[in-house]
């Protein structure tokens, strides 16, 4: 069984990875975002917030602002990582819960961004992404009550099952699902590929019974190490047919918290 | 995990599914919008009945479609940044049709509907979307462009796209 301590590392390290990767690329498309997501345009959101808040909101979301917050995200996750592997790595140690002002600062980072992207840039990754970092602030937060300092990942590996979950029951209430049709739709759309109903209908409710039947991976560890191999060939999939390549980085993360916390013993 | 543990994750994932089931108004408040990454969704293609395309063009030009998802090279698991950038292009522009669904359900007359879509951040935003990659194509010759949201049905291929909103003469500024 993964100890706790090295299930916190090993989620730092791989958060941190997803981190970085991500904001290279937000870092090479940046002259793009900055011209689509105007500082002047999106300041009109910040008509929303109460007064206070709008003059700050107005600061962080201008063009400057954004490559500077996106600078710090990469300097700061690439510490991270350096911290997080090489005691991972036993080249020297630092105790995980040390790097509480690193994951807070990354996560104020994180939420920035995705504020100035209109609540999300990347869609679900990004959702994944800020729940990891919640579940290690939480961690954190009770490092003192061994029993509570669990919970902060016990969150991860929760949104981990219902990411799947949801996204089954979601989809079994939809008639298009259950028919094929939508599986069909999608690769029409996206890959403008035609596949004969059949093999759609094979395919649907190969995925509709894998993610409706996640929350089983926490019988033991044995099972989750199956499902957990599913499930990142099914990321691999989306990333190489759909281009959704930051999720396999985001769910990666959350593994880690999965895999321990079908070992707890309650 | 043993005993009461499987119990508690049960009923807590049965909560989850009940929620999940039940009819759910959708929340539209803006800040909450704004904040929707501290509150998961994970209800990935629930829809997926019709997908809106971007096109665009000047006076010289026919419409083209804006946003095309790039051929990936083989880092692209480690970084795809192009391929990124158009999905959130995509999903702003969804946003926008979301928008205008709420516009059209307020039943404002159409000079109202027309008054308020100027001061929708998100047709700013497609604006600036389409000038850009018109730009982007070295086909922003004049001084003006226009573009317009088809939607598509991708299981339906024989259901030819439908022009939703086509948006006036737009000034090129400075991109």
């Amino acid at each position: 069984m993964m100890a706790f301590e090295q299930t916190f590392l090993l989620t730092q390290v791989l958060i941190s990875w997803a981190l970085l990767t991500e904001t290279l690329e937000l870092l090479s498309w940046r002259n793009l975002c900055t011209k689509v997501w105007k500082g002047a345009d999106l300041t009109i959101d910040g008509k929303v917030w109460p007064i206070g808040f709008q003059a700050v909101f107005e600061f962080l979301i201008q063009d400057k602002m954004y490559l500077f917050l996106l600078g710090t995200r990469l300097l700061l996750a690439l510490l991270l990582l350096g911290i997080a592997g090489g005691s991972a790595l036993h080249l020297f140690y630092v105790a995980p819960y040390q790097n509480n002002l690193l994951v807070f600062l990354l996560f104020m980072l994180s939420a920035i961004v995705y504020i100035r992207g209109r609540g999300t840039v990347h869609g679900g990754s990004d959702f994944m992404t800020l729940a990891i970092l919640q579940g290690l602030l939480l961690s954190q937060f009770f490092i003192e009550s061994p029993g509570l300092s669990k919970c902060g990942l016990m969150y991860i590996a929760l949104q981990n099952i219902v990411s799947y979950f949801i996204a089954g029951v979601a989809k079994i209430r939809n008639a298009n699902w259950r028919t094929g049709l939508a599986f069909r739709g999608i690769l029409a759309g996206t890959l403008n590929i035609q596949i004969p109903i059949p093999v759609s209908l094979f395919v649907t409710w190969g995925l509709l019974i894998f993610e409706l039947s996640f929350p089983i991976c926490l019988i033991s560890q044995k099972v989750c190490s199956v499902f957990i191999a599913i499930a990142f060939s099914f990321h691999l999939a989306n990333a190489y047919f759909l281009g959704l390549n930051r999720f396999v980085w985001a769910w990666l993360a959350s593994y880690p918290a999965l895999f321990f916390m079908a070992g707890l013993k309650f | 995990m043993q005993g009461h543990g499987y119990f508690l994750v049960g009923i807590y994932l049965l909560v989850l599914a009940i929620v999940a089931v039940s009819r759910v108004r959708p929340v539209k408040s803006r800040v909450f919008f704004l904040l929707r990454a501290f509150f998961p969704s994970w209800k990935f293609f629930e829809d997926c009945g019709y997908m809106p395309i971007l096109q665009a063009r000047t006076k010289n030009t026919e419409w083209q479609t804006m946003i095309e998802q790039p051929k990936k090279k083989v880092w692209f698991l480690f970084f795809f940044p192009r391929g990124n950038f158009c999905l959130a292009a995509q999903s702003l522009v969804q946003q926008f049709v979301s928008d205008l669904d709420e516009l059209v359900e307020s039943h404002l007359s159409d000079s109202q509907i027309e008054k308020e879509l100027t001061v929708l951040v998100s047709y700013r935003l497609v604006s600036n979307l389409a000038e850009t990659l018109l730009a982007e194509r070295s086909l922003l010759s004049g001084d003006s462009f226009q573009f317009r949201i088809l939607i598509s049905f991708p299981g339906e291929p024989d259901r030819p796209p439908e022009e939703l909103i086509r948006s006036p003469q737009l000034s090129v500024g400075i991109v």
